[in-house]
């Protein structure tokens, strides 16, 4: 029974293997690199179906936590240390391994932090500032929470485009590769494609269990009761502030994730990666996929990223995502790409074959 | 002596500023009280009415063409309410015709027919949109779900994206301005030793008549009352032979038009681009909230208020950071006085879905 | 303060709540001792189900305490108070309607479970247990009430008298030291008012202290060990149910006092 759980896993695997040699083969390494970057997305959309389709909360911000951990990210990681290399403080990093001496592309020596030390700094402080926006937040419900968040959403924008060390409207470019292990690491080479292309789905994996764990669990329940009946369920125990606040920190965690190890991939991030349209293309990506249908969210997530990526609507992407938005609203706010949709169409086809059969 | 013309200077400004953000609150609330949704889309009507406004004032004289923009704004909210909002059982000529004309503006906006002659084009347009006004027609008849508020609110967002990208096809990336209603950018009158603009005079003026229009629309007209009643208690107002439907239809378009008409007044002095609309909708936003969401005249001082407030900010902080300061004091509000500086905390529990 | 220790498991003193203009409740005392049923009756608008609020933690009193097991309660959060063992339901059944029954039962087993993120992510060896003996628990609850062949059917699906009796299940889950029921046999019929009152009878046996408002004279009358009567937002009368019945003070705040005075004239 419980294996039972893991197919949709199994399935998801084998059909990403599947796209990449078929890729490969096809000798259109190109497309991976688009791909890669929509696992990225996907897991972004896995964390934010977490607080809308479990909690029931809405998020027009989650833009903003991306921005975060993937500008703390490259600010970190592009801040040339060498001329401070006598300070202490620099000193005793570089003697425990934190700091990397590598070499710009321009071959000038430099020492920047250790993305991985970079990576914990900046979940910190998506954790940080997660938690401090949501104490208030959250308190918020329906048009007032999807302002406020929105809202936060602008701030990020503004600071990004007004403070000096974030490139202003440029953005941050020269982002150095993250090596994972020596030898694996997270980068844009072109000769990395197909290594890339699984760190992301590793990644994502991960994430997807995490997701798939939590809410199959004491957890998870809590959570859709507190979507069901926010009344009921403070009655019954489960204390509802706590639980969306948590919720929406891990949310943002996975956003920050996906933006730190973005910023890496793309070597850099600009602030048009983080502007409010972004963030109701995360809303709209989860309503497609079934707010709380993490294998819907996946796919919708890579599916819908990548055409946008390969430009398939060219000017008009915003256009389509606003269209999609409005008709998964009008016609299907469960979601289009459900798991229970396959499974009752997959049940009606065989008992209609069923019945072919009898008679 | 400077020193008290310059205040002057950033109050009369900030009225100026202010007066858009109070009309844009004051047509959320229209809406919110006829639907209980907020409609993210507010700001991209007055944007709307403002483009249109600008295009015909280059053939037509600027009354003519303020009042082209307002009908323009005005059909377009009727429309937006017809397609995305109603739930409609029964089949409805009004909105397959709405829905083609979306499709049609969406195809001359795509410019997809635009290397045939202009009459050429619209004829396609109309082949391609026809077919798609019924076809939708068909679909939301059959597959149309009941949306709760939350989604209704996602889909004014998807409405207000929809808008701006259209606009941003048809009208391009560039600003544009309305002509100064009297003289030019330069022509001031001097009061009391304060230099203002005769426009701010319009603006101004425009505000109050519009303020004290729908005051006196609610108060003294069947229809304004009747909306009244259904913001009170839709049931019972159904009960009493009310056509609720009808008038949520209405109170979009009433809306759209003095967004529309706001839009052309302030545009000779703040000019106008495809993208103002969403700054437009957090600003209006926050005097909606200020002055206690539901009440217009509350949020008429409310604007004026926050307009006065940005201007001074301005003074102090980076103006590129203004938005900032409004979204913390939206925030502020929020968190500590959700029902408003005018409201009744009781009120805001009643209200709230 | 006033720390009378008694042996009552609920103490309710002096409470008073006032809505706008409205007092709903005013100097309000009395004392459920463990193990009884203690019904509260009186007319619409007596203030039974803000009480019932108050002591559930939706809204704090104006004046007034409410102690529990040795705690005051008053002004704790709804989760708070329902951590301390006080469970509920609700005048309108609020199931989530969107999951199994055994979920909503489960989801009652709340405040007897202990896994946060962190177990639940890690699936640790610790949650896994606990989330079978959970499972387990709600499997019997279930058969309890009769429910079992309902388990996986969707809460919102079923119907208003098999509702009821989920909501029900899911408070008695937590095992609760007080359960409030408000108003559970409204919309009932005969038969499934019958099933009810011995579903009470059966959860009183379990060692529940049960406090229940309710408009069924005879529901209440029969399994009561203990009445109170308001009105009017006031105390009237409190004592065992023959006693009630008798009072004249409680017949003429039922008949309207209107009327016996309008009749003796």
């Amino acid at each position: 029974m419980a294996a039972r759980r893991y197919i949709p896993l199994a399935i998801f695997i084998v059909l990403l293997a599947v796209v990449q040699i078929t890729v490969s083969l096809a000798g259109a390494n190109y497309y991976l690199t688009q791909l890669t970057m929509s696992l990225y997305y996907a897991l972004i959309a896995v964390g934010l179906c977490l607080f809308m389709g479990y909690a029931g909360q809405v998020s027009m911000g989650h833009a903003g936590f991306f921005g975060i951990g993937a500008y703390v990210q490259a600010v970190v990681t592009t801040s040339n240390l060498l001329p401070f290399k006598d300070a202490g403080a620099v000193r005793f990093l570089d003697s425990i391994g934190f700091l990397i001496h590598g070499k710009t592309t321009l071959g000038q020596p430099v020492l920047y932090v250790s993305p991985w030390l970079a990576l914990l700094f900046a979940l910190l402080i998506t954790v940080g500032i997660a938690f401090l926006i949501g104490v208030p937040v959250l308190k918020l419900k329906g048009h007032y929470l999807a302002m406020a968040t929105l809202g936060f959403n602008v701030i990020v924008l503004t600071l990004v485009l007004g403070v000096k060390p974030f490139g202003g409207a440029d953005g941050l470019s020269g982002v150095p590769p993250f090596a994972l292990v020596p030898g694996v690491a997270v980068s844009g080479r072109f000769d990395a494609r197909v290594g890339n292309y699984y760190i992301a789905a590793v990644l994502l994996i991960l994430g997807i269990v995490v997701a798939m764990n939590l809410v199959r669990s004491r957890v998870g329940r809590a959570l859709r009761a507190i979507h069901g009946n926010e009344s009921a369920a403070g009655s019954l125990g489960i204390n509802t502030s706590r639980y969306k606040l948590y919720t929406f920190v891990l949310s943002a965690v996975f956003a920050a994730l996906g933006g730190c190890f973005l910023a890496h991939y793309n070597a850099a991030i600009g602030p048009s990666d983080i502007d409010i349209m972004k963030s109701v293309r995360f809303v709209a990506i989860v309503a497609v996929g079934g707010m709380d249908s993490i294998w819907g969210v996946v796919y919708s997530g890579i599916i819908l990223t990548f055409i946008s990526l390969r430009q398939v609507f060219q000017s008009y992407d915003e256009i389509f995502f606003a269209l999609i938005l409005i008709v998964v609203m009008l016609f299907s706010p469960r979601g289009f790409f459900r798991y229970e949709y396959v499974k009752n169409a997959l049940g009606k086809l065989r008992a209609r074959l069923r019945k072919e059969r009898a008679g | 002596m400077t020193g008290i013309v310059t205040i002057f200077q950033y109050i009369i400004s900030g009225l100026a500023q202010g007066s858009i953000y109070a009309v844009v609150a004051i047509g959320f609330n229209i809406i919110y009280n006829s639907t209980g949704i907020i409609n993210f889309a507010q700001g991209e009507f007055v944007v709307l009415g403002a483009m249109v406004s600008i295009t015909f004032s280059a053939i037509f004289p600027l009354w003519a063409a303020i009042a082209m923009g307002i009908a323009v704004a005005s059909l377009y909210g009727a429309l937006v309410e017809i397609v995305f909002v109603k739930y409609a059982r029964a089949f409805s000529p009004l909105r397959a015709i709405c829905l083609a004309s979306i499709v049609f503006i969406l195809v001359s906006a795509s410019g997809l027919f635009s290397f045939l002659h202009p009459v050429l084009s619209i004829l396609f347009g109309l082949a391609v949109a026809l077919p798609f006004g019924a076809g939708g027609e068909f679909l939301l008849l059959r597959f149309q779900k009941e949306q709760n508020v939350l989604q209704l609110i996602i889909i004014t967002i998807g409405v207000s994206i929809l808008t701006r990208e259209t606009m941003k096809h048809v009208w391009g990336k560039d600003v544009f301005a309305l002509r100064y209603f009297t003289g030019t950018a330069i022509t001031t009158i001097s009061v009391g030793g304060v230099y203002i603009s005769p426009q701010l005079l319009w603006v101004l003026g425009t505000v109050t008549l519009v303020v004290a229009g729908l005051y006196l629309f609610y108060k003294y007209t069947l229809v304004g009352k009747a909306m009244r009643a259904v913001s009170l208690d839709r049931k019972a107002a159904q009960l009493c032979g009310i056509n609720a439907r009808l008038l949520v239809t209405l109170s979009f378009i009433l809306s759209a038009a003095i967004g529309a008409l706001a839009g052309a007044v302030t545009s000779p002095q703040t000019s106008t681009d495809y993208k103002m609309g969403s700054s437009f909708a957090i600003n209006g936003f926050t005097v909606a909230i200020l002055g206690g969401l539901g009440n217009s005249f509350a949020a008429a001082l409310a604007g004026l208020l926050l307009g006065v407030l940005e201007s001074f900010t301005t003074a102090i902080v980076p103006s590129s950071y203004k938005e900032v300061v409004v979204i913390i004091i939206m925030l502020l509000i929020l968190f500590f006085k959700p029902s408003g500086l005018f409201g009744k905390r009781e009120e805001r529990t009643l209200k709230e879905f | 303060m006033r720390r009378g220790k008694t042996d009552a498991l609920l103490s309710v003193r002096g409470v008073s709540r006032r809505f706008g203009g409205v007092q709903a409740l005013e100097e309000v005392s009395f004392e459920v001792r463990p193990g009884l049923i203690k019904g509260i009756i009186g007319p619409n608008g007596a203030g039974k189900s803000t009480l019932f609020n108050l002591i559930a933690g939706d809204f704090p009193p104006n004046v007034g305490e409410i102690w529990f097991n040795s705690h005051v309660i008053t002004g704790l959060a709804p989760h708070a108070v329902a951590a301390l063992g006080i469970a509920r339901t609700f005048q309108t059944t609020r199931l989530f309607e969107h999951m199994t029954v055994l979920e909503n039962v489960m989801v009652g087993r709340h405040v007897r479970s202990r896994t946060g993120f962190t177990g639940s992510i890690l699936k640790t060896p610790g949650a896994r247990a606990e989330e079978r003996a959970v499972q387990a628990r709600a499997g019997e609850i279930l058969d309890l009430f009769g429910l079992d062949r309902y388990a996986a059917h969707s809460a919102g699906d079923l119907a208003f008298g098999i509702k009821r009796k989920v909501e029900f299940a899911r408070a008695v889950a937590s095992e609760p030291a007080l359960l409030l029921l408000d108003e559970p046999a409204a919309g009932l019929n005969i038969a499934e008012t019958r099933e009810l009152s011995s579903l009470i009878a059966t959860v009183k046996n379990l060692g529940i202290t049960v406090l229940l408002v309710e408009h069924d004279m005879s529901l209440v009358m029969n399994i009561s060990d203990e009445i109170l009567v308001l009105n009017e937002g006031r105390k009237l009368i409190e004592g065992a149910p023959r006693d009630i019945q008798r009072n004249p003070d409680v017949i003429s705040v039922y008949l309207g006092e209107d009327e016996c005075s309008s009749s003796a004239t």
